[in-house]
């Protein structure tokens, strides 16, 4: 993929985690509960932020297969 | 009738039976000897047989055209100097039998007038026994 | 912990730092860089985590639960837009040679010395409060190790030992900053032991977090569930963590903090400066947008628990939060961690403060003090050959009175002035700078006036909404001032602007300042025009890929300067020595000589200000190259035409693409038409020319026998009537071929009318071989019928039908044997159709013909008699008919085997037809 093609997929991706981790919807991943003792708020943000993470990491790696950059 | 030229023979090309037995009388009439064929085919062997002076043939025939059969005539030394009168359906024809004669052929246009047809060929005939 | 044991250690870290610095920058000079790739970029990227991180997150989880991940968040949630909008910076950037951010935004808007000067002076108000909380966080941090009984007290009394700590520390700073800040004025500056000592640093921040993070966990407690279930048994704590809704989540917070998160990791100047200006290769953004999240998120991943623990363990003192990673360590005996821990936070403040600096003094430097100098003449008549090195002398007097100015503001500070809220102020304050750059880079109608309006206004809603009250003596003024507004202006309320009430301070000064600075920046820039240097700088901006590729530096020089002139102005400075390279290069590069005396053309100068730019800044440049270049810089009519011509050309040769495709694709379509048309516009010739020459066959024999027989009057009567006889028949015949051609004509054409019933195809079959039976016995012809009893009816035109059963049938007895023909008709219903078998016993026809059969005109010669038979249109009719009848007619041949013709007609109804003797 080109750059910029990588540009838009992940901009898309912003709007995308950008509403999930906004109200109304961050309210799935906070709140009452707990797993094993860890709160579920804990949890949840930062196993989204992990997610968010590796898609990132995965849309560049993968689009930057072809391309060498250094 | 009696063939005044009775020497002078025509053989009669046409796949058209009728124009056939309309240029036949023709023909006779004026006195000429006269064979008939309705192909190509039937022409050449005819030309074999009956060796005439002139051959009254029509262009547009199945199987095998009367340019053809022309060229084929054309190709044998001892017909080269055969006259030939095409009855084409149209004026373009023309075009395409140049090349295919040796000087002299004549065209003519179907529906033909039997006063033309008829002064042509006395025409030649006058001219080549002389 | 004894003080000179910290002090010691503290001096062999900044030593280390040194040490790294120097062996990058002798790296690179062997030409091995350390910091060229993208795990060190993004590294250099977590200069964005200072003390803050260290302590203020801490605090700040302890006492208002998670909200404060927002700031980390913010950056990992806008990493997928750095290609679109980080890496078109820094392409920018390298292009133009920018410096800073004061540059970047200077330069695109005109290289406006107001501009570069205003957001300069923005930057330094937002950040200096900002330096000032690391060297508190630094003094502090000693101050716990080396006297952790008494720091509550000294904490109270506000003893002027802290304030010479803080001193030191700042002048300790100072050195390194100028160490390693201040080498040479090169363009672009990239300073490599910097850029590998930041790197370093954020190792060992990381390092130090995550260590007191594990023994948080997992020695003072047995791991997260342990410690976790045990902090929500405080209810404080559950209220925060554990409960729907979160009371530690407030929505509009949560998205504004977000935005200004995502704003301060590209605007703040140190994260500017190491993301742009201190970039070796716009690529390095691809592994930064995962690699930094993820630093993020590792730095983050303890500061929870490591609160929670500290609540715990400290019940009584919650205010003292902020320094839970020391306590907890400390109160547990760990020094040697706290050790670490401290050494972590210096880490965070050191680099921050270094490089915040660097950042503000080259922006000072370049856009307020050299424009002065500038225009107070000083440097122009100087006669001074080289002021390269005091343009240095002057970097580093900014630095150092940026830190003796962040060092007065730490004093003055209470000291109950939490680190999170000033961090914030900052965030919001460099957020303004956001619709100048982001509008700069996408938008070509930003222009200076809007810029300056934006940032102008922005800034002053900035001011009064936040610092302004802590600036204000506390006592009744600020509170009344807060309560009523200023002047008594109730709109005028610096925590409710406008009456807008309900936000936290943060969130409402974001919103009011972002909302003029935004809305002043674009109506502004809407109704006013931009210059014709702004124009072009817009579309460089902006176009910067396209124009990358394709674009030729048009002359916004048009000018010429002296080849000497130029070079003095570089030399003074740059230095002579790198003027020298730098001439040297572009000649090469050129493939060509210069000349002192000679004049050089628009490319030099351009080449020669980008140079200076770099140095100085874009303002200043384009000031100092004017002086020696003797024309005017073009008209904005003249510029605007050269760039409309690009533009024009670039979109002409894309509509010439665009067009170019049609046109292809029109021309093949029209081939396509073309030779259809051809093929059709021959079928119709052989069609007319078969049609003509059928006609003129019977003319031509009507006109010689009629002629015969009018010239001849002495014709004998059998020969005038036979000829006749044939005149007539051939009459005929003509009239036939027409209404056969006209009839064939109007099936085809769909103009044909039908005539639909219902018919008996047993009916008609048997009456039309009734009606051949007379020529049959004429000719000894045996017809042999074979039909059922009854057969459906079916819908269909009676006359056509007829017209097909007697063209099959004449054709039977024209071709059929002549000496003993033999026809057989048979009529039979099988599966669903009518079928009627005709069989003759002929010669039957070649195998070659047979597909041509239906066609129309094709005639077969009787071999023997030599005659054709029939006008060869009947059976195209025929086919015509049964088709039209949703019917299929075929056929069968042998030579000399007769020829039989089948024809197919599907039933629609199921009727039993009356039997066939009922048939009238």
């Amino acid at each position: 993929m080109t750059i910029m093609r990588i540009g838009r997929v992940l901009a898309a991706l912003f709007f995308f985690f950008g509403i999930l981790l906004n109200f109304p919807l961050i309210q799935l991943f906070t709140g009452e509960g707990e797993w094993m003792g860890i709160p579920k708020s804990y949890l949840g943000i930062f196993g989204l932020w992990l997610f968010m993470i590796l898609i990132f990491a995965f849309v560049i790696e993968r689009g930057s297969g072809s391309n060498n950059s250094s | 009738m009696s063939a005044t030229i009775p020497q002078y023979r025509i053989l009669i090309v046409d796949d058209e039976p009728n124009i056939v037995l309309a240029i036949e009388f023709l023909m006779k009439q004026a006195g000429y000897e006269v064979a008939k064929a309705y192909n190509g085919l039937e022409a050449l062997e005819k030309v074999n047989e009956f060796k005439p002076h002139l051959i009254i043939l029509d262009v547009m025939m199945p199987h095998m055209d009367g340019f053809e059969v022309a060229r084929t005539l054309r190709q044998d030394d001892s017909y080269f100097n055969t006259k030939i009168i095409f009855l084409t359906a149209q004026g373009t024809d023309r075009d395409m039998a140049k090349g295919y004669g040796s000087g002299g052929d004549i065209y003519l246009t179907k529906p033909f007038d039997n006063k033309e047809l008829t002064t042509i060929v006395q025409e030649i005939t006058e001219y080549e026994l002389n | 912990m004894r003080a000179w044991v910290v002090l010691i250690v503290s001096f062999s870290y900044l030593a280390s730092l040194f040490g790294v610095a120097y062996w990058a920058d002798k790296m690179r000079a062997k030409g091995k860089s350390l910091i060229r790739n993208p795990i060190v970029y993004a590294l250099s990227l977590a200069v964005y985590c200072t003390a803050w991180t260290f302590y203020g997150s801490v605090g700040r989880a302890a006492t208002h639960g998670i909200e404060f991940l927002a700031i980390y968040i913010g950056p990992t949630l806008s990493a997928p837009l750095w290609i679109l909008i980080l890496r078109k910076i820094i392409v920018i950037s390298r292009s133009q040679r920018i410096n800073s951010i004061a540059d970047f935004i200077s330069s695109r808007y005109g290289k406006s010395s107001t501009l570069g000067g205003l957001v300069t002076i923005i930057a330094i108000v937002a950040i200096i409060p900002y330096i000032s909380l690391q060297l508190k966080a630094v003094s502090t941090s000693f101050e716990l190790l080396t006297q952790q009984n008494s720091f509550v007290t000294k904490v109270l009394n506000g003893e002027s030992f802290f304030a010479d700590k803080a001193f030191y520390v700042a002048v300790i700073l100072g050195l390194f900053t100028i160490f390693f800040g201040t080498r040479h004025l090169e363009a672009p500056e990239h300073h490599e032991g910097l850029v590998a000592a930041v790197a370093f640093e954020s190792i060992v921040k990381l390092l130090a977090f995550l260590a007191v993070g594990i023994f948080v966990c997992f020695f003072l407690f047995d791991g997260f569930g342990d410690l976790f279930s045990q902090a929500m048994e405080v209810p404080d704590l559950h209220e925060m963590y554990n409960s729907s809704p979160s009371s530690s989540l407030r929505p509009w917070n949560w998205f504004w903090l977000n935005l200004i998160s995502m704003f301060a990791i590209l605007f703040l100047p140190r994260q500017f400066h190491v993301a742009v200006v201190e970039n070796t290769n716009p690529n390095h953004v691809k592994k930064a947008i995962w690699l930094f999240p993820l630093y993020l998120l590792l730095i983050n991943i303890f500061v929870i628990p490591i609160a929670l623990g500290g609540r715990m363990f400290f019940p009584a003192t919650p205010g003292i939060a902020d320094t839970y990673v020391l306590q907890l360590p400390l109160e547990n005996g760990q020094n040697l961690l706290a050790l670490l821990v401290y050494i972590g936070g210096l880490s965070a403040s050191t680099s921050m403060v270094i490089v915040a600096t660097i950042a503000l003094s080259i922006m000072a430097s370049n856009n307020l003090i050299v424009p002065i100098l500038l225009r107070t003449s000083i440097i122009k008549e100087s006669f001074e050959r080289d002021i390269s090195s005091r343009l240095m002398g002057i970097r580093r007097l900014v630095i150092i009175s940026i830190l003796m100015i962040a060092y007065a503001y730490f004093s003055s500070l209470g000291q109950n002035r939490s680190l999170v809220s000033i961090g914030l102020i900052s965030f919001v304050g460099v957020a303004q700078f956001a619709p100048s750059v982001l509008g700069g880079i996408f938008w070509r109608g930003g222009n200076r006036k809007g810029a300056i309006a934006g940032l102008l206004l922005g800034f002053i809603v900035w001011g009064f909404t936040l610092p302004f009250v802590s600036l204000l003596p506390d006592g009744a003024t600020a509170d009344s001032i807060l309560e009523n507004g200023v002047f008594g202006w109730g709109i005028f309320r610096p925590y409710a602007l406008m009456g807008l009430e309900g936000m936290d301070q943060i969130s409402h000064a974001t919103f009011w300042s972002l909302f003029v600075n935004l809305g002043a920046y674009v109506f502004v820039s809407l109704l006013t025009s931009p210059s014709a240097l702004e124009h072009s700088q817009a579309n460089l901006f902006v176009n910067i890929y396209q124009l990358e590729r394709t674009y030729q530096e048009k002359p916004i020089w048009k000018g010429k300067a002296y080849l000497f002139d130029i070079e003095n102005l570089l030399a003074r400075f740059l230095g002579p020595r790198r003027t020298e390279t730098i001439l040297n290069q572009y000649a090469a590069e050129k493939g060509i000589k210069l000349t002192k005396t000679k004049e050089v053309d628009f490319e030099l100068i351009n080449h020669a200000e980008k140079q200076l730019a770099g140095a100085i800044g874009a303002a200043s440049a384009r000031l100092l190259i004017s002086s020696v270049v003797k024309e005017e810089p073009p008209k904005l009519r003249e510029v605007m035409e050269a760039l409309d011509e690009t533009h024009q050309l670039m979109r002409y040769s894309k509509e010439l693409e665009q067009k170019s495709d049609e046109l292809r694709r029109a021309s093949e379509k029209l081939q396509l038409a073309n030779a259809r048309l051809k093929e059709m516009d021959k079928l119709k010739n052989d069609f007319l020319t078969t049609v003509t020459h059928e006609l003129r066959t019977p003319i031509t024999s009507i006109r010689a026998l009629t002629t015969i027989v009018h010239d001849n009057k002495d014709l004998d009567e059998a020969k005038r009537h036979e000829f006749l006889g044939i005149v007539i028949k051939e009459c005929e015949r003509i009239s036939r071929l027409i209404n056969q051609v006209l009839d064939l004509e109007k099936m085809e054409s769909g103009h044909a009318e039908w005539n639909l019933t219902e018919v008996d195809m047993l009916e008609i079959v048997s009456s039309t071989a009734s009606s051949i039976k007379g020529i049959c016995k004429e000719r000894n012809i045996k017809l042999i019928e074979n039909y059922p009893d009854s057969i459906p009816l079916i819908i269909g035109d009676r006359d056509r039908l007829v017209q097909v059963v007697m063209n099959l049938l004449s054709n039977a007895v024209k071709f059929c044997d002549h000496e003993k023909g033999e026809i057989k008709v048979t009529l039979e219903l099988k599966e669903e159709k009518i079928q009627l078998m005709v069989q003759d016993n002929g010669i039957g026809l070649k195998k070659e013909v047979l597909p041509y059969i239906f066609d129309k005109f094709s005639q077969f010669t009787d071999l023997k008699s030599g005659r054709p038979h029939g006008s060869g249109l009947g059976l195209s009719i025929t086919w015509r008919i049964v088709h039209l009848h949703k019917g299929s007619i075929s056929v069968e041949s042998k030579e000399n085997h007769g020829a039989s013709f089948l024809v197919e007609l599907p039933l629609e109804k199921k009727i039993k037809s009356p039997s066939r003797f009922s048939v009238p």
